[in-house]
């Protein structure tokens, strides 16, 4: 008695009634206990897994997920059998199968999306999955023990769990957890203690449970020979822990996802040469780099004058940071698999190292797809476009017409900002004058959530920094001084005063994300509408347009014909060039021809470049300001999975326009099929806002459609127990095609099926024979139907055939050893006509129109002497 | 459509098999036409009598005990002894005395009713427990030591005792270790309007004795052969769970004081195997379980329950039927 009240107040009657119990789900009190004995050690494990992630409120995401994903299979698998000890030992393995893969399925499930999208998740390290393992066993364990000795195992593995934990977490919220997890378990100790004396008390006899065997002893001893003898005869360094834990030191293989640990994961190696991290300037193999560099300027501003015409911008940096070796260091342009070694080699052998080589211009991390600008154009003379700085430099007039006023006034200007200790350049478009008598609502469309990427320069030889539409600010280590950075006159940033950017640069960009919500609004466009007009004079661009000729305009009329006058006319070009025309690159226009445009609109094929002047066209000919862009296309081809980031040359070079509403702000939109723009940033109510009007269209235009669908909706939903029945008959048939046995097993599973759907599901504790024979003793199941042919077994006779046969394989002994098998049925032919009958005719509506009361207001059941059984059939 | 006809694992030959079945249709047929519109009461009886095991009936007066009891020993074709049991029934008037032989001056042992192949007991509630106690030994192993000598009992010894629930002045109930002695306790009940009518119909004319009418079922084959037979039916272990399952559950039920003992549980498969030999199976199902269930639980279920029926019901159901 004493002992019992240990475990927990309410145990005590728990304990003292259920001992031994076995019922489900009724949790016995040490099975609470063990329970929650349990749980810290599993929520530790969860503060270890979100400590080193990068993301951790997607381990928590994952942890919810992943928790009720155990409590559901460890109750819907222990649920599916009886609650026996020898049920338990069939459950056990099944479901800790089950939970120990949930973390592998989640890592590559998570790596495959991570070859579309190398933005978020990187998986986990390999020991972390392997505990991760161990965590939701545990858990599974924990909710289905129901004998003593597993409680215990479970136990065991938390302590395991929680020693681990504490271990290796530093975070502040593993002590509580441990010190909460210590309370428990020293009370779980207690109670299994007092357990055990009393079933000695008992007085049963306990045999030994280790069984002495012959053979167990060999196979132990020679267990324990194998590990001696690899543990002396190979080298103890060969022995290590080579490679076990990728994150701790492991000196053959490395894990890509770890990213912390005693050694350097890759990820943190990575950091070096990716793309998203800063650089190379935290290393020293920028500094010593012969490369021309932003760095290297200690002697050049303290020592010699610099030489002008070679004498490039550059930094300041520390002397401190500088003095390192003198010697030639490696430089990476390779993604970053490789790098692990370069990071090994210089203590031993830095001669023999090559440097690696990459065939990319640019390395990008971020969010695909996305258009990187590098030059744009606003003139187009029918043939060829053209923008200020060609413009300028063949007018050879360098100093007179460098920036028309108008422009000048248009270019954003720069301001630094620091922001947690790294020095961002930020870009501010100046507000555009507008025109006083109509005031726009709202501001020009400037949402304000960031997408941030980072690129790095490999072997792209410019000034001009490739950046994304709307880009708000940018990031280059130690660069704090705003002068640094310009604009280009066709507005694309430049760095002043360099013959390139160099090489090897790491450069963070945080741009606007798209929203072009507002601009759908035909309110806002209105009102920029009536200023465009008004702004024809002041802005020099639009004025130097040649008028679009006719072809364009009447193109243009026929695709924007019906739609009101706004964005939806530009997204209707998009589309209508996209799906009308064809890419083509070969298609090239002919020399003689004066007109790309209007040839292209004629043979409707051609290269990007035709796509995106004909677009900028048909744009400027409904009266906005467009002009063509040229750069970097990023989408998921271009992605490299070994270094996860993406790998730009050549082949992304692309070409699309861009629009103009208000002057300033300069939309890409992409007219080329294959080619997207980047995804928009929807509010919730926007997204909702545009589902509405999606959905509204298609139900206007197809209305007979949708009346089909509801009609056959409805028709479903009244006839659902038919077809569900109708999908769980035909699965019978499938499956039971197999053999005699099967048959019979999921033929009788189908009349359990089929009892639920006609509402009188059998419980648990009654078997198959008593509820069906109730049902066929309170109806006529159509013994009637055929009763004429004497050869077809009637409905109660085959179900009364078929549950003798199931009784067979369930409950007969093996005669021989072998599996069960009905060869011992005087009538196998019968028992085959049998179920054809029980299928036929113990349907979902006869078992309804049985009218079979529910479980509870049903009768006793003759399970005492007064049930008689069916001696008729016998005599 | 045939009911499965499967013999016991291992029973040589078929023809005892078939013996064995005629001789049990034969009884069954002569208990039913001695006890009209009984036919659980007496698949009960058979199957006590099968799986050797005592019966213990619990009923009101003339209801029919004593003649089924009787007719039951006409079918065995054994001998019946009968006791009375009244207060003043001493020990060895049931198991029998020595007495001083004056012509050899040696003890001679005189045999008490036990020593017969059925003993009714009626109305055991009213001896005196020390006499109820004699019967013990011969309960539970067949033989009875008097003197210091043990005396074997027949080979298919049975004892059918009766008690009167209503008139319990001047009784003294059985004790638990006794009550876990008998296999199973039935009570007969009423007989329904149409029985009573056929009942009253075959009485007309009929002077003397009924039972006596009997034939004898087992002559062909021993009933000892046909017990060993029951014994033989496989019980597999799902069914063996389910039985170990059903009896921790009486024992954590929330109103039974005293569950199920270990006795108690070789008994039920005892008789679940009997029932599925009745039901021509030569293995046991769990429905062979729920139906002797009853009988067997009424009898050894002691706490605080009105019904005992509905007890046992929330028993079953609180565990699950093996698949």
């Amino acid at each position: 008695m004493k002992s019992r009240s240990l475990m927990s107040s309410s145990s005590l009657q728990n304990g003292l009634q259920r001992r031994g119990g076995t019922k489900w789900p009724v949790v016995d009190g040490r099975e609470m206990w063990t329970l929650l004995a349990t749980l810290p050690a599993y929520l530790a494990v969860w503060i270890v897994r979100a400590e080193i992630a990068w993301y951790p409120a997607y381990v928590w995401m994952l942890c919810i997920a992943t928790t009720l994903t155990i409590v559901f299979v460890s109750k819907w698998f222990s649920r599916l059998s009886n609650t026996s000890e020898s049920a338990e030992r069939a459950d056990i393995p099944r479901i800790v199968v089950i939970v120990a893969a949930i973390p592998w399925i989640v890592h590559f499930a998570y790596r495959w999306v991570q070859y579309s999208n190398a933005w978020n998740f990187q998986g986990e390290p390999l020991e972390i999955l392997v505990l991760a393992s161990l965590q939701n066993m545990t858990l599974a364990m924990a909710l289905i023990s129901r004998t003593a000795k597993n409680r215990r195992l479970t136990i065991t593995m938390g302590f395991f769990l929680m020693l681990f934990a504490v271990v290796i977490s530093s975070h502040n919220w593993v002590y509580p957890v441990a010190l909460l997890y210590g309370v428990m378990a020293i009370w779980w100790l207690m109670g299994d203690h007092w357990e055990r004396l009393q079933d000695g008390f008992v007085g049963q006899t306990r045999t030994s449970s280790l069984p002495m065997r012959g053979g167990v002893l060999v196979a132990t001893l020679l267990l324990i020979g194998l590990a001696a003898s690899v543990a002396v005869l190979v080298a103890p360094e060969r022995v290590g822990l080579s490679g076990f834990l990728p994150t701790s030191g492991g000196k053959s293989w490395a894990d890509p996802s770890a990213r912390s640990g005693v050694g350097d994961g890759d990820m943190l190696v990575g950091a070096r040469d990716n793309a998203s991290s800063f650089g190379p300037v935290e290393s020293d193999l920028f500094i010593e780099d012969k490369q021309p560099s932003l760095y290297d300027m200690i002697s050049e501003l303290d020592g010699l004058p610099p030489k002008k015409k070679k004498s490039e911008a550059a930094v300041g940096i520390d002397s401190k940071v500088g003095k390192t070796n003198h010697e030639k260091l490696a430089t990476s342009e390779a993604s970053s698999r490789e790098f692990s070694t370069v990071r090994q080699a210089p203590k031993y052998d830095r001669k023999k190292l090559a440097d690696k080589d990459s065939p990319s211009l640019i390395y990008y991390s971020g969010p695909v797809p996305q258009r990187l600008a590098v030059e744009t154009f606003d003139q187009f003379d029918g043939v060829t476009w053209t923008n200020n700085e060609t413009r300028n430099a063949s007018s050879q007039n360098d100093t007179s017409v460098v920036y028309s006023p108008v422009i000048e006034s248009a270019m954003p200007s720069t301001q630094l900002i620091s922001r947690s200790g790294k020095p961002w350049i930020y870009f501010r478009h100046p507000k555009r004058e507008q025109p006083t008598t109509v005031a726009p609502k709202t501001d020009p469309p400037i949402p304000h959530p960031n997408w941030s990427s980072a690129i790095k320069i490999i072997r792209f030889v410019s000034t001009r920094i490739p950046t994304p539409d709307a880009l708000r600010c940018l990031h280059i280590d130690r660069i704090d001084r705003p002068e640094f950075f310009d604009w280009t006159q066709d507005g694309v940033v430049k760095m002043v005063d360099r013959e390139q950017v160099p090489a090897l640069t790491t450069i963070r960009l945080e741009a606007k994300q798209r929203d072009l919500h507002d601009l759908r609004k035909s309110e806002y466009f209105e009102s920029i509408a009536l200023s465009s007009s008004d702004a024809t004079d002041v802005n020099g661009l639009v004025n130097q347009q040649p008028t679009p000729n006719e072809t364009i305009v009447n193109a243009t009329r026929q695709i924007v014909a019906g739609l009101p006058r706004g964005w939806e006319q530009i997204e209707a070009i998009e589309e209508t060039l996209k799906q009308e025309f064809i890419l083509d690159s070969q298609a090239v226009t002919p020399d003689d021809s004066s007109d790309p445009v209007e040839h292209f609109l004629k043979t409707k094929r051609g290269p990007a470049y035709l796509f995106a002047t004909t677009a900028a066209m048909m744009v400027r000919s409904l009266g906005h300001e467009s002009r063509l862009a040229n750069g970097f296309y990023i989408d998921r081809d271009s992605f490299d999975v070994a270094s996860g980031q993406h790998l730009i040359g050549k082949k992304q070079l692309h070409w699309w326009p861009q629009v103009s509403i208000d002057g300033s702000n300069w939309i890409s939109i992409e007219p080329t099929p294959g080619y997207s723009s980047p995804p928009e940033q929807w509010t919730l109510f926007q997204r909702a806002q545009w589902a509405w009007n999606v959905a509204a269209r298609w139900v206007r235009n197809h209305p007979w459609l949708l009346m089909g669908c509801m009609f056959g909706l409805a028709i479903a939903y009244r006839k659902r127990i038919f077809l569900v029945d109708c999908v769980l008959t035909t699965a019978v048939f499938f499956v039971g095609r197999l053999s005699i046995e099967r048959r019979v097993a999921w033929s009788l599973w189908l009349m359990d099926k089929r009892a639920e759907l006609a509402g009188c599901p059998r419980p648990p504790s009654k078997t198959q024979r008593q509820w069906f024979q109730r049902m066929q003793f309170r109806t006529i199941i159509s013994d009637s139907r055929n009763s004429d042919s004497r050869s077809q077994p009637t409905a109660s006779d085959s179900m009364r055939y078929v549950l003798n046969a199931q009784d067979e394989l369930l409950y007969s002994p093996c005669r021989d050893g072998s599996s069960k098998k009905l060869i011992r049925f005087q009538d196998l032919e019968t028992l085959q006509q049998s179920l054809l009958t029980l299928n036929k005719l113990w349907t979902v509506q006869a078992m309804r129109s049985a009218n079979m009361p529910q479980q509870n207001d049903a009768p006793k059941l003759k399970r005492t002497h007064e049930y008689a059984p069916d001696y008729a059939s016998i005599h | 459509m045939n009911t499965l006809q499967t013999m016991p694992q291992s029973i040589e030959s078929d023809s005892q098999y078939k013996l064995a079945i005629d001789a049990i249709s034969r009884l069954r047929g002569n208990l039913n036409r001695t006890l009209l519109g009984k036919q659980s009461v007496v698949e009960m009886v058979i199957a006590c009598l099968l799986s050797k095991g005592h019966l213990l009936f619990d009923d009101l007066p003339g209801l029919g005990k004593t003649t089924l009891a009787k007719s039951l020993v006409a079918s065995i074709g054994g001998e019946l002894s009968r006791v009375q049991c009244t207060p003043d029934l001493l020990p060895s008037d049931i198991t029998g005395f020595s007495i001083l032989n004056q012509k050899t001056r040696e003890f001679e042992f005189r045999p008490g009713p036990v020593f017969a192949d059925v003993l009714l007991a009626d109305e055991i509630n009213r001896a005196t427990p020390r006499t109820q106690s004699a019967l013990f030994e011969a309960m539970a192993e067949r033989q009875v030591t008097v003197d210091g000598v043990s005396h074997r009992l027949s080979k298919t010894f049975m004892v059918i005792a009766t008690q009167n629930p209503v008139e319990s002045h001047g009784a003294y109930p059985l004790p638990e270790a006794q009550l876990d002695r008998f296999a199973i306790k039935l009570q007969v009940g009423y007989p329904d309007r149409q029985s009573e009518l056929e009942l009253l119909e075959s009485q007309i004319g009929v002077a003397g004795d009924r039972v006596v009418s009997l034939e004898t079922c087992f002559e062909e084959i021993d009933l000892h052969a046909i017990q060993e037979m029951v014994s033989k039916v496989a019980v597999e272990l799902p069914v063996r769970e389910y039985l170990v399952n059903l009896c921790a559950a009486t024992r954590t039920h929330k109103a039974v004081a005293l569950g199920l003992s270990p006795r108690g549980l070789m008994i039920w498969q005892r008789m679940a195997q009997a029932n599925a030999f009745l039901n021509l199976r030569g293995f046991t199902i769990p429905d062979d379980v729920q139906t002797v269930a009853g009988p067997v639980l009424e009898l050894r279920l002691t706490g605080s329950f009105d019904d005992p029926k509905a007890t046992i019901e929330q028993i079953f159901d609180s565990v699950a039927v093996p698949h």
